[in-house]
């Protein structure tokens, strides 16, 4: 009986936490959340921090750690958003042959012709937008990363960086933010709610209107990473002789 | 006998032009060395820069240097100028002028 039991018990604990494992395991559409964390990552000042001494070598190691983590989520945050557009190219399509139908119904062969377009372009646009976003803002975080390291040199030659790294902490924090909107606004379809033929130009235009309005609003947040991230740059350069600072092999004491 | 004694007064003139002559000829046989002593000199000036242009000459090409820059330009890649620089380039599409031809068929409706 004994036995029993105690084989019971061990099937509930091993069942448990494989239910566990299974449950905090991301699916591919939650795994789009991780990549956005590519800049809230430990980037090298963090990475450095509580050294005491650093040489040349072991900085420029840490640096190709990040960078290379940094690589690696830009390319897994590219392959999943790639496959998501996979999956909506159906959605699209579908909801393409939906508007076709209605369309028959209501208007010209010549007008049904030019809302379809309309259609098409809409998405088109929203895809390749939001691509050039997330370009823009893989080239920010590529430069805050090399600020980072132009910080962090100067940091060991004992000079203050504490009002730079807030200003780094809050570029991380927007970019971020605008690839949290980019991701968001990537997975959008826009379709055409028709009502009638005389109402063909408005339906169309609400459409369109909804696409610049979430468009702008992607962009106002991309232009603001930007700002934040030249924010930095212009403090930084307010310290003396900053671009010939190195690191030395008698460096300061990081805290 | 007259053109004996012509002949005298003649030759008593003459000697002293054979003379100079002759002294002519005893110093120019001393100056004929010096002069062959200093042609040897210019040979050996000459052939001495003769050698030395044809040692420039002959020089490997790899050994020539190349022309060494005024400045050092190299910009470091994290140096913030160079940062600052690229972060200029970054540009944002102009969304409204993206939309216009989605407008114009809006238009067209």
């Amino acid at each position: 009986m004994k036995k029993i039991s105690f084989i019971l018990v061990l099937i509930l604990i091993l069942g448990g936490t494989s239910v566990l494992a299974i449950q905090t395991r991301p699916n591919l559409s939650e795994r789009g959340s991780q990549f956005l964390s590519t800049t809230s990552q430990e980037g090298l000042l963090e990475r450095i921090k509580e050294r005491v001494q650093i040489s040349q070598q072991e900085f420029e190691q840490n640096r190709a750690e990040v960078k290379n983590l940094m690589e690696q989520n830009r390319i897994e945050f590219r392959n999943w958003l790639e496959n998501k557009r996979q999956e909506m190219k159906a959605k699209i399509e579908a909801k393409r042959n939906e508007l076709k139908a209605k369309l028959q119904k209501i208007t010209t062969e010549r007008k049904q012709k030019i809302a379809e377009r309309i259609y098409d372009r809409i998405n088109a646009l929203n895809e390749r937008m939001t691509d050039h976003y997330l370009d823009v803002l893989e080239k920010l975080e590529k430069l805050l990363e090399r600020v980072e390291s132009r910080t962090a040199k100067v940091k060991t030659n004992g000079r203050d960086v504490a009002e730079v790294e807030i200003l780094i902490t809050q570029a991380k924090e927007a970019i971020s933010k605008a690839r949290e909107a980019v991701k968001n606004q990537a997975q959008k379809i826009y379709q055409i709610e028709l009502t009638t033929e005389t109402n063909l130009r408005i339906d169309v235009g609400k459409a369109r209107q909804m696409l610049h309005d979430d468009l702008k609003a992607v962009e106002k947040l991309v232009k603001e990473a930007r700002e934040s991230v030249r924010l930095v740059i212009v403090k930084l350069a307010q310290i003396p002789k900053v671009d010939e600072l190195e690191i030395s092999t008698t460096s300061q004491p990081l805290q | 006998m007259e053109e004996q004694t012509e002949q005298q007064t003649i030759e008593q003139k003459e000697q002293p032009e054979l003379k100079e002559l002759e002294g002519k000829k005893e110093r120019y046989k001393t100056n004929v060395p010096i002069l062959i002593f200093l042609v040897l000199i210019l040979a050996l000036i000459f052939g001495y820069f003769w050698y030395y242009w044809q040692q420039l000459n002959a020089l490997p090409q790899q050994l020539v240097l190349p022309p060494i820059p005024q400045r050092e330009v190299i910009e470091k890649e994290d140096s913030v100028s160079a940062v600052n620089k690229e972060l200029q380039e970054i540009e944002v599409l102009d969304l409204d002028q993206e939309f216009q031809e989605i407008d114009q068929d809006v238009n067209s409706l």
